[in-house]
C-alpha cells in the first residue's frame, strides 16, 4: 500500500457533524434477509417432492393390474 | 504519552455491550446502541486514513452493515466489541484503496511531529518539522500504521495489538522498532 499524501493540521469534523450523518435505518435495512425465491424456497421442494412421490405411486397402482393382466395373457399364450 | 481514554472500558460497560450483543443477534434493531456508541470512533478511524470526507462516511456504513451481518459470528473474547469493529474497518479501509475508491493518506497535527522529535532528543525547531514530515513519506506501510495508531491516536499497545491482530507486547516491540526507522531515516537527512 502506498502512501499517497500526508496532510498536516486537517480541521477536525464535530462530534455533532459526525452523529447527524448516523443512519441505522439504512444499516438494518441492508442487512434484512433477502426474501427467498419460491423456487429456493424449501416448502417449493417439498411440496414437489411430495406430489412427485405421489404421481409416481398413482401410476404404479394403476399400471400394475394392467400389466399383470397382459402378463398373465401372456403366460397363457406361451403354454398353449 | 497520554493515551486515548476512549478504548478503556470498565466490566460493566462490556458486559452491557454483550447483553446488546446477544439482543443484536437475534434482532438487528437491537444493534442501535452498539452503532450509536462507535459510529464516530469507527469514523474518525477511517476518515484519518483517506483525504474524502464522503468515502470515508460511506465505507464507516459499509463497516457496520458487515458486523450487523456476521454478528453471528461473534465470539466474545474477553476484549470490547470496538476491536472486533476496528479490524472489520482496517479490512475494508484497505478493500476501499484496493478498488481505487480512496487514497491512502496520513492525517497529522504539528504537535504530533514536535512530540516525535522529542522522543528524538532534538530541538523541536521548524527545520525538524520539515525534516520529519519528510522523513514520514519515506516509511513503509506497516511502520507508517504502527505510528498513526501510537503516536498519533494515541492508542493503547493493547488496543494496536487488538486492531492488528498481534499480542500486546508485539505491539509494543513493533511501534517501537518502527519508532527508531523514522529516527534513522531522520538523522540521515
Amino acid at each position: 500500500m502506498e502512501i499517497k499524501t500526508i496532510q498536516l493540521d486537517r480541521s477536525r469534523l464535530s462530534s455533532e457533524f459526525i452523529a447527524s450523518r448516523q443512519n441505522f435505518k439504512q444499516i438494518v435495512k441492508c442487512c434484512e434477509t433477502p426474501s427467498i425465491s419460491p423456487f429456493k424456497s424449501p416448502l417449493f421442494f417439498g411440496a414437489m417432492g411430495l406430489s412427485s412421490l405421489s404421481l409416481i405411486v398413482f401410476l404404479n397402482l394403476n399400471d400394475h393390474p394392467q400389466a399383470s393382466k397382459e402378463n398373465s395373457k401372456n403366460k397363457g399364450v406361451e403354454m398353449r | 504519552m497520554t493515551v486515548n481514554p476512549m478504548y478503556h472500558q470498565t466490566n460493566q460497560r462490556i458486559e452491557e455491550e454483550l447483553c446488546w450483543i446477544q439482543s443484536a443477534q437475534k434482532n438487528p434493531e437491537s444493534f442501535g446502541p452498539l452503532y450509536r456508541r462507535y459510529h464516530e470512533q469507527i469514523f474518525r478511524y477511517i476518515h484519518q486514513r483517506m483525504s474524502d470526507e464522503e468515502t470515508a462516511f460511506d465505507v464507516t456504513s459499509q463497516v457496520f452493515m458487515k458486523a450487523l451481518n456476521n454478528l453471528h459470528r461473534y465470539e466474545f473474547r474477553g476484549v470490547p466489541f470496538s476491536s472486533w469493529l476496528y479490524r472489520i474497518a482496517k479490512s475494508e479501509l484497505y478493500q476501499a484503496f484496493r478498488d481505487k475508491k480512496a487514497e491512502r493518506t496520513v492525517n497529522i497535527e504539528t504537535y504530533h511531529l514536535f512530540e516525535i522529535i522529542e522522543e528524538f532528543d532534538e530541538d523541536t525547531t521548524e527545520a525538524n518539522k520539515k525534516m520529519l514530515f519528510e522523513s514520514l513519506s519515506k516509511l513503509k506501510e506497516r511502520d507508517m500504521q504502527l505510528l498513526e495508531l501510537r503516536f498519533f491516536e494515541k492508542r493503547s499497545f493493547r488496543e494496536i495489538g487488538e486492531i492488528l491482530d498481534i499480542t500486546e507486547n508485539n505491539a509494543k516491540v513493533k511501534s517501537f522498532r518502527a519508532l527508531e526507522k523514522l529516527k534513522k531515516i531522520f538523522n540521515n537527512k
